[in-house]
């Protein structure tokens, strides 16, 4: 049997020294604590920011660095999505249910514009709820920032050094496919639970939170805690 | 007939200003937004406060001329 060659790609030595530069400062940036890392640029509608840029919130200490900010998985927003669609196409169905043909025009005008304006109340309604209900990381603490409706916000916090237990969740059909679930953190704080909704990747939530507290736990012992 | 024209503008005449009323109320609610954005902007930032700001400004300024629209032509 004749014998087989496998030739290897060829890689320029330069190269190479860039790939093995690159390799280790993958490996630094790794081992670097979070609060050191540089920020990353972030979407503002993405429900997953890992070192975001430019997130800021009301009770952030100045020296605090938001690590992760969490939202509900696009996905969730498809109920209301859906229904908007459906309130926005209701009116062409007068076409076949003449119930304002007894209106006269202006009154019909006045009503289709009151009626799309209703819609997007929902829909902006919706989209802000979505929107501004988020879940932050910090290298301090944990954040819940919830708007229940117009009127009512709840805002919680726990220390990291108070978690005691991080569980994650995922389940159903779109969760697995789409990898989101839940996160249930335990606590030793006034609120004795957080708990993150239907947020995307949870095990690498779990896996952030679990290096957090690591990193706290060595500050402590280093004397460094603020 | 006079009697049926006559309960015919009442009719009209108390729909009209349902309506105006539904509009005010519709008002009020803006309003409510705009507050809301406001606060939910502070409590949160995370660069699109702008146009959020802004949608809600105009959401306010389209029902007040709504509004006036109503009061005028209906």
């Amino acid at each position: 049997m004749a014998d087989v060659y496998i030739s290897k790609p060829f890689v320029k030595k330069e190269d190479k020294k860039e790939l093995v530069k690159e390799v280790d400062e993958k490996k630094d940036e790794k081992q670097t604590p979070f609060k050191l890392r540089k920020s990353l640029p972030f979407n503002p509608f993405s429900p997953f920011g890992f070192l975001p840029k430019g997130v800021d919130f009301e009770t952030r200490d100045k020296e605090e660095k938001v690590i992760l900010i969490l939202r509900r998985h696009p996905i969730t927003n498809l109920r209301w999505v859906i229904i908007a669609v459906l309130m926005s196409l209701a009116p062409f169905l007068l076409r076949y249910f003449p119930i304002m043909d007894f209106l006269p025009s202006n009154f019909r005008f006045i009503s289709l514009v009151g009626w799309y304006m209703l819609v997007f109340a929902y829909a902006f309604e919706s989209f802000l709820s979505w929107f501004f209900a988020v879940n932050i990381v910090t290298d301090e603490r944990i954040i819940d920032i919830d708007f229940y409706n117009l009127i009512y916000k709840e805002v919680s916090d726990t220390n990291l050094d108070k978690i005691q237990d991080v569980t994650y969740k995922v389940g159903g059909v779109l969760g697995t496919l789409l990898n989101y679930g839940n996160v249930l953190i335990q606590t030793a704080g006034e609120v004795p639970r957080f708990e993150f909704n239907l947020v995307p990747r949870p095990e690498k939530v779990a896996e952030i939170l679990q290096k957090l507290r690591e990193e706290e736990e060595q500050e402590k012992i280093e004397g460094r805690v603020r | 007939m006079t009697d049926f024209l006559g309960a015919s503008f009442s009719f009209f005449s108390l729909l009209k200003w349902f309506y105006v009323f539904a509009f005010f109320i519709y008002i009020i609610f803006s309003f409510v937004i705009v507050e809301q954005v406001r606060i939910m902007t502070k409590t949160l930032e995370v660069n699109f406060e702008a146009p959020l700001l802004l949608i809600s400004y105009a959401h306010l300024l389209f029902a007040i001329g709504v509004f006036v629209f109503a009061l005028l032509v209906l």
